[in-house]
């Protein structure tokens, strides 16, 4: 909402600093967004008269003029074709005035010497555009005095942030009332008269009917003949400008400024337009057509309220009148409408036909449904004051059940009990009289009338934020609330952040990806058969609720590959999101892991890339945090989106959590990655389902012993188990076993390998001898070498 | 024999070990060389077979004169030892060695700078006594919007603009304000939580991003008021932006608290003197909050003249933007560009 500070003076019959007002007005809940000063630009531009014209000899658009500005006469070369002859009153910008970069000083135009510029509206942003220079008549300044002063340009333009709840606030005659409550001065706005009144009556000539009382619970109308459409007067004009309205015609700038000061929309029908003599509020009947101003055919529904003459539709309630009965140039009656419709209604049709208006803004945020006549008056004043039209006597005002004020008890114990601040009893009655409240006192509390200007305000509790908000709530005392001693809940809040914990003391970086991913992305990743999909996505990319958070784990890879970066370690945990037959879907909170390139390493050490071994240590000691214990890792019965013979489904006591391998080649290919990187993917719920706590184990005193062996084996035969099988074989008194060589080539048969072990020993109860020793181990090698057919080295 | 000859040949031996011992380049060459003399079948072990030859008479004078000559050895090869440890430490202590090639760090992982302030944020809130809630991030209209006082067809939903799952039905939740339904209707009062998590809005240009983190907190007990409001967000703002730091409340609305204030904390670069991040005005809004509207706690069934309460909500990302200097756009945060993220550690 843009407001212009000279009007709301003139409302508010007092002049309060600007600077001041900005700070009021954002200390009392109409945030100030920027405030605009409309004069440094207007220096060193001044009235003057022309003195002498001549053309200039080699161009038609150039004239040579000689100008008075009151001490000198200067030479100015003007381009504009109304520039007047001697005698012409202008505006003169001279040297040092600014437009934007430009700054004005003597220089030659079309080969003659110009010392300034002759203004058009447009160049001193006075209005949106202008044929000519400015050529003032009935103008009594001296010559040389400063445009600003003989126009009276000065003005502060503030922006406002209105919020939804106030639509008493979008017009200069609200804002002007809380200005006088915010300096504690009566709110006594000037009354407009001067309307002409014709001998016939507005009901003479027009009826109205409404037949949809819930959409439109008052429709009013005056009628103005004899009008002159031309255009208003600059004042009206600059300040309509000012406000961000294209001023157009008198009229039609008459229902501006009313909007503006009254916050009520008008509409003006030419009343020769509407056959007739009547005004029919109803809804559409479905597949009903019209035409709106902005020249769009549009088509309604039943649920859509119209304004109708005798035979058609007329306008849009609320939102936008229809083109046929706009007013133009050659219209002499108007019909002014003037009417309260539903907030909803309006808002529901707007909506629907993505119109909004200046018109059903208002609507939607509620107008006064009871100054409809007050505002008519001062509507016909305009109007004959602009155009010279007589009014007819009286107005139609159909509104057959009335909206009448909301009276509210309010207690002042209340508001200090909610604000845990007191306020005396006659500060908060002058605020509320002030917002125009009927205020009665009944014992210790007050009974309210609240205005119908103020929708927002229907319970005791919005008359406390209104205390609240005018007598300031930084003086409100901070103190801590007492909180009583209680189980405490966490949710899910603690596993999570453990994880985030976990991983990143693990060497990898957190990311944070968007929930929603591309479509392609899940079907690329075979995730894609059960999906939840935004209904309004911003865009393709951002469209389908992700079902694995390996999807924003691999962009991330992309970028960072595209960004020249050959390290990659990151894990996220959030949610993905999955159907179910119930109305909210189902959220699993996984944590994935994608590792790809090379291993961190420091300067002389040999290069290393991630590897599966790297995702299979990670989710082992991950879970070992989370969960207290190891995980066990099978085979996969379904690899999915995993290499199918690098790939291990994590089991947690008995339980499947997850999956981890090396990504499908095919997928590395499909999203222009190369191959090799790794990942596993776990349901957090279910790890931290497991939970085991931790438990110490008794230390031996007595020092370890080792012995190393080496024995062949099938290409074929996996390690893990023959790690384990060490452990059997060779009793209580193994306490580790390493693989530390795996070797192929000279004095090994093909498909064969040699695999060298390191195993350690270690007893409770005594320093083993070498021969004990010995014994155990060779025992275990061969018991070894029989379960798995593997030959001694 | 002649035990002059013997005492002659042991001190040439003498005389011999002296000069080989001087060119021992390790221990164990001294140790081999006082072997080679010392041991049964050294040089003096043979030599001193000979002792069995001399006269008795003259054997005593010949026998101390090989005890000396091996104290002598011994003694020499452990100053020899000595001497080559020193020289060895010394070389040690002086040798050239490069201090500035780079330490080799262990493996280290990093959090992200939005979980880092989101978990600081937490951890002021749980200290004064606070819970956790989370909920659903795809919620029904009737929880982000219904049961938060938003009307059906009022413009304070225009105030949000929606990610549908469903028009009118499910959607992305806007706020965290469904989660203080869900803790209201869940837990016995009186109630006190935060909800932190991810929310999601219509928006995406280089200020908004289409998801962000927001914290929400409540407190619904008898007899609580705007000043523990502002006594909790006074805290909050002390705790993690520093206690010299001020705060201000403007009065502003939510369809979900009335009387609803915008709270800002005085800029915490220019410390309240006016810079480019506060637009010259020494403040900066941090977060919204009011006194929770009867109509939000009638509607979980809490009697809201027995009953009253306060809700706050702030953004993530934006305190997360002022901890740390330099992050120029909300979008670096779901980059997620390793040189980013790197920086950041809990």
């Amino acid at each position: 909402m843009l407001a212009s500070y000279k009007w709301l003076c003139e409302l508010a019959g007092f002049s309060p600093s600007p600077k001041e007002l900005e700070e009021k007005f954002t200390f009392s809940g109409l945030e100030v967004a920027g405030v605009v000063h409309r004069r440094a630009e207007f220096d060193n531009i001044v009235i003057a008269r022309v003195v002498e014209k001549e053309s200039h000899p080699d161009s038609k658009k150039l004239s040579l003029v000689k100008v008075d500005d009151g001490e000198n006469i200067w030479p100015v070369v003007c381009g504009a074709s109304n520039c007047p002859t001697a005698g012409g009153t202008v505006v003169l910008a001279k040297e040092g005035a600014r437009f934007g970069d430009l700054v004005i000083a003597p220089r030659k135009v079309g080969g003659y010497e110009s010392f300034g510029m002759l203004c058009s509206e447009e160049e001193l942003n006075l209005g949106p555009e202008s044929d000519g220079i400015i050529v003032l008549t009935d103008i009594d300044v001296p010559l040389g005095t400063p445009v600003v002063n003989a126009l009276d340009l000065e003005d502060w333009i503030f922006e406002l942030e209105v919020t939804p709840n106030r639509p008493d606030a979008l017009c200069h005659r609200g804002l002007a009332r809380e200005i006088c409550l915010l300096y504690d001065k009566p709110f006594l706005p000037p009354v407009p008269v001067g309307a002409v009144v014709a001998s016939q009556s507005v009901a003479d000539v027009v009826t109205v009917e409404i037949e949809s009382t819930a959409g439109c619970p008052r429709y009013a109308a005056s009628i103005v003949e004899n009008v002159t459409v031309k255009p208003s007067p600059l004042a009206l004009r600059y300040r309509l400008h000012n406000l961000g309205i294209r001023p157009i015609s008198n009229l039609v700038d008459m229902t501006n400024a009313i909007l503006m000061e009254y916050g009520q929309p008008l509409h003006a029908f030419d009343l020769d337009k509407l056959s007739g003599s009547k005004i029919i509020v109803r809804q559409a009947k479905d597949g009903e057509i019209m035409t709106t101003l902005d020249e769009v055919e549009r088509s309604f529904t039943s649920e859509d309220l119209l304004i109708c003459d005798a035979d058609k539709p007329v306008a849009v309630a609320g939102v936008m009148g229809g083109l046929e009965s706009e007013v133009t140039d050659d219209t002499t009656r108007i019909l002014i409408e003037c009417a309260y419709f539903n907030p909803s209604s309006v808002r529901k049709t707007s909506k629907k036909l993505k119109l909004s208006s200046e018109s059903s803004y208002r609507f939607e945020r509620g107008v006064d449904p009871n100054h409809e006549p007050e505002v008519l008056a001062a509507a016909n004043a305009m109007v004959c004051a602009l155009s010279g039209g007589q009014a007819l006597a009286g107005i139609v005002d159909c509104y057959k059940i009335p909206i009448a004020p909301v009276e509210v008890m309010f207690r002042p114990s209340r508001y200090s009990r909610m604000m845990g601040h007191s306020v005396p009893s006659s500060e908060m009655e002058r605020i509320l009289e002030g917002l125009g409240a009927k205020v009665t006192p009944a014992g210790e509390n007050f009974n309210v009338t609240i205005p119908t200007h103020r929708p927002d305000m229907e319970r005791e509790i919005d008359l406390i934020e209104e205390v609240a908000r005018l007598t300031g709530m930084n003086q409100i005392e901070a103190k801590l609330p007492r909180i009583q001693c209680h189980i405490p809940q966490r949710d899910n809040f603690e596993s999570i952040k453990k994880a985030k914990e976990v991983l990143s003391a693990l060497g990898l970086m957190e990311s944070i990806t968007y929930a929603f991913v591309p479509l392609t992305m899940l079907q690329t990743l075979g995730c894609a058969n059960e999906v939840i999909a935004v209904a309004n996505p911003l865009n393709a990319q951002r469209a389908t609720m992700r079902t694995t958070l390996l999807a924003g784990l691999l962009e991330n890879l992309k970028r960072t590959r595209s960004r020249y970066m050959d390290s990659f370690a990151q894990f996220e945990v959030a949610r993905t999101y999955h159907p179910t037959s119930e109305t909210l879907p189902c959220e699993m909170v996984r944590v994935s892991v994608v590792l790809d390139g090379y291993a961190k390493q420091w300067v002389s050490e040999p290069e290393r890339r991630y590897d599966f071994f790297d995702a299979k240590g990670i989710a082992s000691q991950f879970c070992q945090a989370m969960a207290g214990s190891a995980p066990e890792f099978r085979v996969p019965e379904n690899t999915a989106m995993m290499h199918p013979g690098r790939c291990l489904s994590v089991f947690l006591a008995g339980r499947e959590i997850g999956i981890l391998g090396e990504i499908h080649p095919g997928i590395l290919k499909e999203l222009k990655l190369p191959a090799g990187a790794v990942a596993f993917e776990l349901m957090l719920n279910s790890l931290c389902a497991q939970k085991q706590i931790a438990a110490a184990v008794p230390l031996s005193e007595f020092p370890p012993m080792s012995r190393d062996v080496a024995v062949v084996a099938d290409e074929q035969q996996d390690v893990g188990p023959v790690l384990e099988a060490f452990s059997v074989a060779g009793g209580d008194l193994v306490t580790g076993v390493q693989l530390f060589d795996v070797y192929r080539g000279k004095h090994v048969a093909k498909g064969k390998k040699s695999l060298a072990f390191s195993v350690q020993y270690r007893s409770f109860e005594k320093t083993l001898t070498d021969k004990e020793v010995d014994m155990v181990h060779q025992k275990a090698v061969s018991a070894i070498c029989d379960q798995f057919s593997m030959q001694l080295r | 024999m002649d035990p002059n000859e013997i005492i002659a040949r042991l001190q040439l031996l003498a005389e011999q070990f002296a000069g080989e011992l001087q060119n021992q380049p390790t221990e164990q060459a001294i140790r081999d060389l006082q072997a080679a003399y010392l041991s049964k079948k050294g040089k003096l072990g043979e030599l001193q077979q000979s002792l069995g030859k001399v006269e008795p008479a003259q054997r005593k004078v010949v026998g101390q004169a090989f005890n000396q000559a091996k104290q002598a050895i011994v003694q020499s090869v452990s100053e020899a030892i000595e001497t080559l440890v020193k020289k060895a430490e010394d070389v040690y202590l002086n040798e050239y060695f490069d201090v500035t090639l780079p330490g080799r760090l262990p493996l280290r992982g990093t959090m992200h700078p939005i979980s880092i302030a989101m978990y600081d944020i937490v951890d002021v809130f749980t200290s004064m006594g606070f819970d956790v809630a989370e909920g659903p991030e795809i919620e029904t209209d009737e929880f982000n919007f219904a049961k938060l006082n938003f009307p059906d067809d009022h413009p304070a939903r225009d105030m949000q603009d929606t990610l549908f799952i469903e028009e009118g039905k499910t959607l992305l939740r806007t706020h965290m304000s469904p989660v203080q339904i869900r803790s209201l209707l869940d837990r016995p009062l009186p109630v006190q939580v935060v909800a932190p998590g991810a929310v999601y809005r219509r928006d995406d240009d280089p200020t908004h991003s289409p998801m962000f983190f927001q914290i929400e907190g409540l407190l619904v007990d008898k007899g609580v008021h705007f000043g523990h409001l502002k006594g909790v967000l006074n805290t909050f703002i002390h705790q993690v932006f520093g206690a010299d730091v001020q705060m201000r409340v403007r009065p502003s609305f939510f369809p979900f608290t009335e009387p609803s204030v915008e709270v800002d904390i005085q800029c915490i670069y220019c410390k309240g003197a006016g810079c480019r991040l506060c637009s010259q005005t020494g403040w900066i809004e941090i977060l919204g909050a009011g006194m929770m509207d009867p109509n939000v706690l009638e509607g979980v069934g809490i009697d809201s003249e027995v009953y009253s309460g306060f809700a706050f909500g702030l953004g993530v990302d934006r305190v997360s933007m002022l901890r740390y200097e330099g992050i120029s756009s909300i979008k670096l945060f779901y980059e997620n560009d390793p040189r980013f993220l790197e920086r950041f550690w809990r």
